[in-house]
């Protein structure tokens, strides 16, 4: 049997593999390109997903840092090692494992961890950032809405009742006010009409400033804003004013006679070579001087000098009645018979003594006590109480002589000469529901301090009204509520405080005194983010 | 071997031999243009992670304009400027050290938004020119390859919103 064979089988035999081999190779290359392309896409995409899940971790911290305050950390989960609290949650997408130091203020670290499910590893990124305290809402005026300033020239400017250079016994003092007055309207406008704030506005994106705005020296001789004294970038959250208590309040004392202790500080100052003990609350001034005496002291602090003049007596010096030593000379008097010998000593005689005294000078105060009794119409002492309502008119008179918390559903009326007094020492703290009037004598808080009076306007109060002769120091907080400061007539009353509102406006004699302190003691006390950084 | 054998072995070879140098060209065309492409994406995909990450973690805006923001980052000076004349963006960072992240740029702009957000709408922060207000910065841009000299890649608009977190 003959085989046949034939060149031309075998060439297509090559033609076929070779390109089935271009087209496969080409194949697999595309192939490979998208795989490479993918496995990049892939890896990005998760690379930045880390990064909501460790900022995740990061609201997390912030969330437990704000609940636990500046208590012990180490509760809700969160586990206590290697010098940190700790805790890992699972998502859906991925894990997170966040710290909090031990700091006071502490720093938070937190890693986002997301398995690329190209290559199968876990892609990591880990945020820190430093927390603060968040600044307190207390800084001047702050509505929600609009701050219209009418009538005779509202002022608002500042004083630091917590400082002696910028106030007077913790009181505003004209003489010492500062610059640092704010308003702040969040989604309005600002109008200072013919008045002006002696410090900073700011709005918001969409808002505007009409008026005067600046500090000292640009109020004392220009018009106008002064450039940089106006932001449009105010933001600013109003937490909801929750009632303080359910249950377990007390009524107020109605229609009782009450006496009042009224203590008088009476100040004398004082002279002592002694340091008093104990050391007088005001402290105590130490004087250094020189004192010359004719006799040598007994006690005596630092050098001592002795005061000395040539002196000549006939009769030799007693001791300790000269300095240094006694020259002895034999005169002969007279002549002839007459004559005599007279010895003279001659010597520094011992004037005086020279030296240092050290006085104390210090205030010792004397009070004098006083009572008067009066009948109140309600009274209330330390401790939690409620009412429905306040509505009082006449003489009425509300006392508080404790710190009290109360909670009122209702509204506040004041009207005629109705008055609430808030004793030195005591404080109240107003939970209002509904709309507050304060006309009449209005309240008379008998403390330096601003936060001795607060109203907390719930949700539902709407309508914060102080007339008549109702100037206050307090601090007011009612995020609903529209704060309306008429009267003055043709007296100029001071405003001591801050208030934050959800619109405010002054049509009347009226000056606004922010007090810086409460910027520093009051506020939600809520942690912040202050620094980000991804390592 | 006829003569008519020879003309049509002579065709047959023609075809196959132009299919397989169209083949080479074709397939060699679209490799560039797929390895252009997807340093292309890279390009943009780095840049965008590597921006991402700066902005996110800087200390604020110095100075803005629609080709060009220098951030305060650790406290030191770092800027993007884009040229439209050379299509390139460059950082400069801390140490004044530039680098061209961008290259082949037709199109590329900065817009900053501030940080006060706005309720009731959907992009909640409001568009600004002050840089000392600026809380979002966002850069979009077009870049493009070309092959054996005509405009071969193109790819869609990249863009980004970046909160700069410190503020």
């Amino acid at each position: 049997m003959k085989i046949r064979t034939t060149t031309e089988s075998g060439s297509a035999l090559l033609i076929a593999l070779v390109l089935t081999a271009v087209i496969g190779t080409a194949l697999a290359s595309y192939l490979k390109l998208a795989e490479v392309q993918n496995r990049s896409v892939v890896h990005s995409q998760y690379w930045n997903g880390t990064i909501p899940l460790a900022e995740a971790g990061i609201e997390e911290a912030l969330a437990h840092l704000n609940k636990v305050g500046d208590g012990y950390r180490g509760t809700n989960g969160w586990a206590y090692t290697n010098g940190a609290f700790h805790i890992k949650r699972t998502l859906e997408s991925g894990k997170y494992q966040v710290s909090i130091d031990t700091n006071a203020q502490p720093y938070v670290t937190s890693s986002g961890y997301v398995v690329d499910p190209v290559s199968g590893k876990e892609v990591e990124r880990t945020v820190k950032v430093l927390t603060s305290k968040a600044g307190s809402l207390m800084r001047g005026i702050i509505a929600r809405d609009n701050i219209t300033m009418n009538g005779g020239g509202v002022r608002i400017d500042s004083f630091d009742s917590a400082d002696t250079n910028y106030s007077t016994n913790g009181r505003f003092d004209i003489a010492k006010s500062k610059d640092g007055g704010f308003a702040g309207a969040v989604t309005g406008s600002i109008d200072t009409g013919n008045g002006g704030v002696w410090g900073y506005v700011a709005t918001g994106p969409n808002g505007s400033v009409a008026g005067n705005v600046g500090n000292n020296a640009w109020m004392a001789t220009s018009s106008g804003v002064q450039p940089g004294h106006y932001r449009k970038d105010l933001n600013v959250s109003f937490p909801p004013v929750a009632p303080p208590f359910t249950s377990g309040a007390m009524n107020p004392a109605i229609n009782t006679n009450i006496t009042i202790t009224n203590l008088t500080y009476l100040t004398n100052v004082t002279t002592t070579t002694t340091y008093p003990s104990p050391v007088p609350p005001g402290g105590v001034n130490t004087s250094v001087g020189t004192v010359t005496t004719p006799n040598k002291p007994t006690i005596w602090t630092g050098p001592m000098s002795t005061n000395t003049a040539p002196f000549t007596s006939t009769t030799y010096p007693t001791a300790g009645t000269y300095f240094g030593n006694v020259a002895t000379r034999n005169v002969v008097e007279g002549k002839g018979k007459n004559a005599k010998t007279v010895t003279y000593y001659d010597y520094n005689k011992i004037s005086g003594y020279t030296y240092q005294t050290t006085t104390y000078s210090y205030n010792l105060v004397t009070t004098n006590t006083s009572t008067t009794s009066d009948t109140y119409t309600y009274a209330t002492g330390k401790g939690n109480y409620v009412m429905t309502s306040i509505s009082m008119s006449g003489h009425a008179k509300f006392l508080v002589y404790g710190d009290t918390t109360l909670y009122v559903p209702g509204g506040v009326s004041l009207s005629g000469q109705a008055q609430i007094i808030i004793m030195p020492g005591a404080s109240l703290k107003l939970y209002v529901g509904g709309a507050v009037n304060l006309h009449g004598n209005g309240v008379m808080n008998g403390n330096t301090s601003a936060l001795a009076f607060q109203v907390h306007g719930l949700p539902s109060c709407n309508s914060i009204d102080f007339g008549g002769n109702a100037s206050f120091t307090g601090v007011v907080y009612a995020p609903n509520a529209h704060v309306q400061m008429g009267g003055g007539g043709s007296n100029t009353y001071d405003t001591v405080g801050a208030i934050t509102c959800k619109s405010v406006g002054m049509n009347g004699h009226f000056n606004f005194h922010y007090d810086e302190m409460l910027g520093r003691q009051t506020g939600p006390d809520l942690f912040k983010v202050a620094s980000w950084n991804e390592i | 071997m006829t003569l008519m054998e020879v003309l049509i072995a002579t065709l047959i070879g023609a075809f196959v031999l132009g299919g397989m140098l169209s083949l080479g060209i074709y397939t060699t065309r679209s490799f560039a243009a797929l390895g252009n492409y997807m340093e292309l994406d890279k390009n943009s995909r780095n840049t965008l992670d590597r921006m991402t990450q700066i902005i996110r973690e800087g200390d604020g805006l110095l100075d803005w304009s629609n080709h060009h923001i220098t951030l305060s980052y650790h406290t030191k000076p770092l800027s993007f400027t884009y040229s439209p004349t050379n299509k390139t963006l460059v950082m400069t960072d801390t140490n004044g050290v530039a680098t061209t992240l961008l290259d082949g740029c037709d199109f590329l702009d900065f817009q900053i938004f501030q940080r006060t957000s706005m309720a009731g709408v959907y992009d909640q922060y409001p568009i600004t020119n002050d840089e000392t207000v600026a809380k979002i910065v966002q850069i979009s841009w077009i870049c493009s390859r070309t092959l054996v000299g005509s405009l071969m890649n193109t790819e869609s608009v990249q863009s980004a919103k970046i909160v700069i977190r410190k503020q």
